[in-house]
């Protein structure tokens, strides 16, 4: 749940009991002071039967009926020991309706004979402005809230926009991008904090791995030479004529070993430098031609092994850069070649949609999660297994994107989409 | 035929020349920069074994000297780097070709014959070996008079042998020469055993004595039987 709304949730729920329990209080307090002031009334008018029976010693007569108060007189033996008041149902003289009458009871004595006086007042004027008051302050309390609720959704919304400008460019953020990342100046101090503290993060660890790739790519070259020494020494060794079967034979081994030391060399050199940005430079190129071209190349091997090849091979001119372009190309047709067994099936297709490489192996289904990391290799194999994570950093850095899949129960097939919807 | 090798690497440059020096009378080291410097200002090479990455300067300087100097050698630069810019640059500022490292030694000989033939004789057209006759422009070969029909990889094949003669040649180097970065289905060389078969087939149907040896476990070795 967003914070805004938790905030708004608490906040709305804290402020409605609150508003409650005012307006309960509030209308009560006013009840009462609005029902004090009826009992001084009614008082007033207790002094005034008092005087007039202290004065004339006969009970007061109602000339006429008055509206919103009765006077009754009732005989009692003995006084009451003290004044009640009290709040009972009567009915109006005057209009005959129902209704609240606030009363006061007390004793008087004319001539020896006690009465029990009640004076009852309506209490509908009371009630009439006690409710209107009440409705009023609902209104307001409803308003306040509506208001409120606005305010901070909109309010709190656009308050939050710097945040959440900040987590769109993390999203896009990428340790491999040259730059850090590049975020405004907001006002938010929070937001000021966040934004200062990450861009510094991500410069640090732009440049750390900058550094780690001009390393990496550093190392690989200086390799190259000892590679060299190597293999020259090879060369030198087998113009012996007297070298025993098993010597040959451990020579061979070691070619073999340094030829693949020298492709995993130059494979990491790539990688890295694709990683580094080096192929960004792109120009429509034709992906029919060079596939075509590369398909020329492995004419013989496809025939020595007796591949089956099926091509349906489609015009397709994107804007690429043409040295990872042919790069793409070279790994996936490579792999499927070499992955082949004698006697199987190759199948390509091409259009403006996606290329299509599918062939046979003498592996079951590949799993997908380690296919594209570097040096994930399935089962015993001769190559080094960095061709695929090639592949896949090609196509991240072009937008494109590659799948898996296992078709037919026999076909490895990969496809490129070059628009780089994703399509699992 | 003098030879210069311009390397840091010793091991490296005493393995070129050790190769080389069946072919070449002369072949000298220069370390770094200024050694360099001075061999190439002091005598005149046939070719020059050019390392890039030298201490004491960049080997594109002395290249740049060299040409400036209007000298006639026959470059070939030999870079751990592999970048096409890199190999644009040097031949660009005159050399003569690029050989990125680790090389097969049967392949840095036969790009310095390469050099050398072009220079020498502006051009010589034909290569022989016994009765082998390779017209270099034309790209056909010749047993005697007769012309022996090949195949473009069969015809490479031929070059590298004679190019290399008398010395043997790995499967590695072979490989390498035919198909670029074979490296990765290292130990495969199925399809190179049948370039070979074909090309002995076509020379010996030809009349030819039957050139290329086999040297077992290891490659092969162009010689006269």
């Amino acid at each position: 749940m967003k914070l805004a709304t938790r905030y708004q949730r608490s906040y709305l729920l804290s402020t409605i009991v609150i508003f409650l329990i005012a307006s309960t209080a509030f209308y009560l307090l006013l009840h009462r002071v609005l029902i004090f002031q009826m009992d001084e009334d009614l008082e007033i008018e207790q002094r005034e039967i008092e005087t007039y029976v202290s004065r004339f010693q006969a009970l007061p007569q109602n000339v006429l009926p008055v509206e919103d108060q009765i006077v009754t007189y009732t005989k009692v033996d003995a006084p009451l020991r003290a004044p009640i008041r009290r709040t009972k149902q009567m009915r109006d003289a005057v209009e005959k309706e129902a209704g609240d009458f606030r009363q006061l009871t007390f004793s008087v004595r004319v001539k020896d004979q006690w009465y029990q006086a009640a004076v009852s007042k309506s209490l509908d004027a009371t009630e009439g402005l006690t409710r209107q008051i009440a409705l009023i302050a609902l209104m307001i309390i409803a308003l306040l809230l509506v208001l409120l609720f606005l305010i901070n959704r909109y309010v709190l919304r656009r308050l939050w926009k710097p945040f959440y400008r900040t987590v769109a460019q993390l999203k896009a953020f990428g340790i491999d991008n040259r730059n850090g990342l590049v975020l405004p100046q907001v006002e938010t101090e929070e937001f000021a904090l966040l934004n200062a503290t990450l861009s510094a993060a991500s410069d640090k660890a732009v440049k750390d791995y900058a550094l780690l790739r001009t390393f990496t790519e550093n190392a690989s070259h200086e390799l190259q030479t000892p590679l060299a020494v190597v293999r020259s020494k090879l060369d030198l060794l087998i113009q012996d004529e007297a070298l025993s079967a098993s010597q040959s034979e451990m020579i061979a081994n070691a070619y073999t070993a340094l030829d693949k030391m020298r492709h995993l060399n130059q494979s990491l050199l790539e990688l890295a430098k694709i990683e580094s940005g080096q192929y960004t430079q792109t120009v429509q190129v034709d992906i029919q031609a060079l596939l075509l071209d590369k398909l020329r190349d492995f004419d013989e091997l496809l025939q020595s092994k007796e591949i089956s090849l099926t091509t349906n091979i489609g015009g397709c001119i994107i804007q690429a850069n043409p040295v990872t372009a042919e790069m793409l190309l070279d790994n996936l047709v490579t792999n499927a070649v070499y992955h082949n067994v004698n006697g199987g099936r190759f199948a390509i297709e091409l259009n403006a949609t996606r290329l299509l490489v599918c062939n046979t192996s003498g592996h079951a289904a590949l799993a997908p999660a380690r296919l594209f990391t570097r040096f994930g290799k399935t089962g015993a194999s001769a190559r080094t297994g960095l061709g695929l994570a090639i592949v896949k950093q090609i196509c991240e850095a072009n937008g494109y994107e590659v799948q898996y899949e296992y078709a037919d129960n026999e076909l490895h097939c990969f496809s490129v989409f070059w628009d780089g919807a994703d399509r699992t | 035929m003098k030879i210069l090798i311009v390397e840091d690497e010793a091991a490296l440059a005493d393995s070129i020349c050790t190769y080389l020096r069946h072919e070449y009378a002369v072949c000298e080291h220069a370390a770094d920069f200024p050694a360099a410097r001075e061999k190439i200002e002091g005598a005149d090479y046939d070719c020059i074994i050019l390392d890039i990455n030298l201490p004491g300067g960049s080997g594109l300087q002395l290249l740049a000297e060299l040409k400036a100097d209007k000298k006639e050698e026959g470059v070939l630069i030999i870079s751990a780097r592999n970048a096409t810019d890199d190999k644009i640059t040097g031949l660009r500022m005159g050399a003569d070709d690029y050989l990125t490292k680790p090389f097969h030694l049967s392949e840095l000989s036969a790009r310095v014959e390469a050099i050398i033939r072009r220079k020498s004789f502006s051009g010589a057209t034909i290569l022989s070996y016994d009765q082998l006759h390779l017209d270099l422009n034309a790209k056909v070969v010749r047993i005697n008079d007769r012309v022996v029909e090949l195949t473009r990889k069969e015809y490479d094949l031929l070059l590298y042998f004679v190019s290399n003669k008398s010395k043997v040649i790995s499967k590695s180097a072979l490989a390498d020469h035919l198909w670029e970065d074979f490296g990765d289905s290292a130990g495969n060389y199925d399809f190179l055993y049948t370039h070979i078969k074909n090309l002995r087939r076509k020379l010996v149907s030809a009349g030819a004595p039957d050139y290329i040896q086999s040297v077992y476990g290891i490659g092969y070795k162009l010689h006269i039987p």
